[in-house]
């Protein structure tokens, strides 16, 4: 069995809506690594980073915490389930099963928290509770396999309800774009998952699962949507040979993003939107 | 392209409530076998679209200013703000202050699925700004002028923003004269995203189908709707996108108007941001 080699790091940078706090972000991010190397279903040394992304629905109550929840769910249930695509309905129901569970938990203290700080629910509010919240779930594991030749190869392999996006990008050109795939399929109803869904079938046929190859250079990106849709209005050839001009991410930092941000939609280039960037290169520093 | 400015809390949506008091509103509103006076139907309407609303903007910290809400009234020598208990007297008023004082809040029971194929009866809160009032004649060319003069102070204040939403609800017996002009006037302001959009609730006693935003007046039952009709303002294009998604039969040329229907539903038109809309 080969030494595994180091994981990508990911870079997380995100700014919120304008005109918004920052705890007004409803977009949520979440990502883990193992410090050791496991083992897979054919007896090769692998080691994971796995990465959520979830944007909470505006018009829905608590957006912000169920995203928060589900990004940290959705890594716990990759990470359980080993090769979890192979089996997407018991990975969905797990995912279902433990966020449902979490969310419960969590709402039982927000009501006593209201209670206690003298707030209790108001009539305007408790419509919205009961519907639940809403929020796209993404997420993504890259997985690192010694092969029996001990040579390293690199995967991903994501799934996505809703229009967070994952894109792979080599050289600069837009390799992969996942699930969408061109400017024109968003909009303002994607599919979400709601704090109240526990119907495991429909999520099951509605999530959709991607994998790839990843080669040294490589780029992820993981993104909500106002940024997944600049990445495809830079780009509308999806596996082409068109460059999408990328700023200097890897030298960001969470203000430098802001400003990026900012500067796009003043151009009128970006829906002002939160936004969310998880960002990883195969085989290099980040 | 236009009606596709953003409504956020630092460029928000002024919306203007219209409400015939005038004596015929206490006549009732015929629509199939029910039968409920038109000032009732009204008033209902305009307290579910204020809940609609202020749901529809909530969130965990309050309602958000979305909005700037008016609800004038118009019947005997009066045209002016219709509002009841703390915002009494009020014109645009932001709508977290609207969510935060009704008149007062009913308990009022429904019947709910109780998930296993039959019904359970469950207590709401109804929130109530206004009660129904009827009382002399129909000034609505007045009413549609003193729209005008609010409207006219939001576009100025508002220049680049979502226009203006005027929704006239009434049995259409203007009796200040014809308020075509009147109605002209006021979708004449414009910001730059768009001109004023006039919507028109007509509740009628002359029966028939209940319409709802029809392109052509052909199916409607009298001169008073085909003029609320003609009144009314061309849906916009996402608007009637979310007509089509409800159901409705649409085409470029359907308009704001509704006949002896639910209105309410309009408060879905409006676009705040990523819709709670549950997996299909």
């Amino acid at each position: 069995m080969g030494d595994i080699p180091a994981l990508p790091p990911a870079q997380w940078l995100w700014t919120q809506k304008a005109g918004s706090s920052e705890q007004e972000c409803e977009d949520a991010a979440y990502f883990w690594q193992s410090g050791e190397a496991g083992v897979d279903s054919a007896g090769r040394a692998v080691a994971s980073l796995y990465v959520a992304v979830s944007d909470g629905a505006s018009e829905s109550l608590l957006a912000r915490d169920w995203a928060t929840l589900l990004v940290r769910d959705a890594v716990e249930s990759m990470r359980l389930a080993g090769d979890w695509w192979q089996e997407l309905g018991t990975f969905v129901r797990d995912l279902m099963e433990r966020s449902a569970l979490h969310w419960d938990a969590f709402l039982t203290r927000y009501q006593a928290e209201r209670a206690t700080q003298g707030r209790p629910i108001t009539w305007y509010e408790q419509p919205g509770l009961e519907k639940g919240a809403f929020a796209t779930v993404l997420g993504a594991e890259i997985r690192a396999t010694v092969l029996d030749d001990g040579t390293t190869h690199w995967f991903w392999f994501a799934f996505a309800l809703g229009d967070s996006c994952v894109f792979q990008l080599r050289e600069g050109r837009l390799v992969e774009s996942f699930p969408v795939r061109s400017v024109e399929e968003f909009g303002i109803t994607p599919q979400l998952l709601g704090s109240r869904n526990h119907d495991v079938r429909l999520v099951a046929e509605r999530m959709r699962v991607t994998w790839g190859e990843l080669l040294p250079g490589d780029e992820l990106l993981l993104t909500t949507d106002a940024l997944a849709a600049w990445v495809l209005s830079q780009s509308t050839d999806v596996g082409g040979n068109g460059i999408v001009a990328l700023p200097a991410f890897d030298s960001f930092d969470r203000q430098d993003f802001a400003d990026w941000v900012d500067d796009q939609r003043a151009r009128g280039r970006m829906r002002n939107d939160d936004v969310t960037l998880v960002r990883m290169r195969a085989g290099s520093e980040a | 392209m236009p009606y596709t400015a953003e409504i956020s809390r630092t460029n928000p949506g002024c919306f203007i409530f219209l409400v015939d008091q005038s004596a015929s509103m206490s006549d009732p509103m015929e629509s199939g076998e029910t039968t409920q006076p038109r000032a009732e139907v009204v008033a209902g309407a305009i307290n579910r679209l204020l809940t609609e609303l202020s749901v529809k903007c909530a969130k965990e910290e309050g309602v958000r200013d979305y909005f700037h809400v008016a609800v004038i009234g118009y019947g005997h020598q009066h045209v002016g703000s219709a509002y009841q208990g703390a915002l009494a007297g009020r014109d645009l008023v932001p709508l977290s202050e609207v969510a935060n004082n009704p008149a007062r809040v009913e308990s009022r029971t429904k019947k709910v699925p109780d998930g296993a194929g039959g019904l359970v009866e469950t207590t709401v809160q109804f929130p109530v700004w206004m009660d129904p009032v009827t009382n002399g004649g129909t000034p609505m060319t007045r009413a549609l002028g003193y729209a005008d003069t609010l409207v006219g102070n939001w576009v100025d204040a508002h220049p680049s923003g979502f226009p203006p939403i005027v929704l006239n609800l009434t049995d259409g017996e203007s009796t200040d004269g014809d308020p075509t002009s009147a109605a002209i006037g006021l979708a004449s302001h414009a910001t730059a995203d768009g001109p004023v959009l006039l919507f028109n609730l007509h509740v009628s006693g002359s029966g028939g189908a209940p319409i709802t935003f029809p392109d052509s007046e052909e199916q409607l039952p009298d001169t008073y709707a085909k003029l609320l009709f003609q009144m009314s303002s061309v849906l916009p294009s996402h608007m009637r996108s979310y007509a089509a998604s409800q159901g409705h039969r649409v085409s470029e040329s359907t308009r704001g108007f509704v006949y002896n229907a639910d209105i309410v539903s309009i408060v879905e038109f409006l676009d705040i941001g990523t819709r709670a809309t549950e997996l299909r």
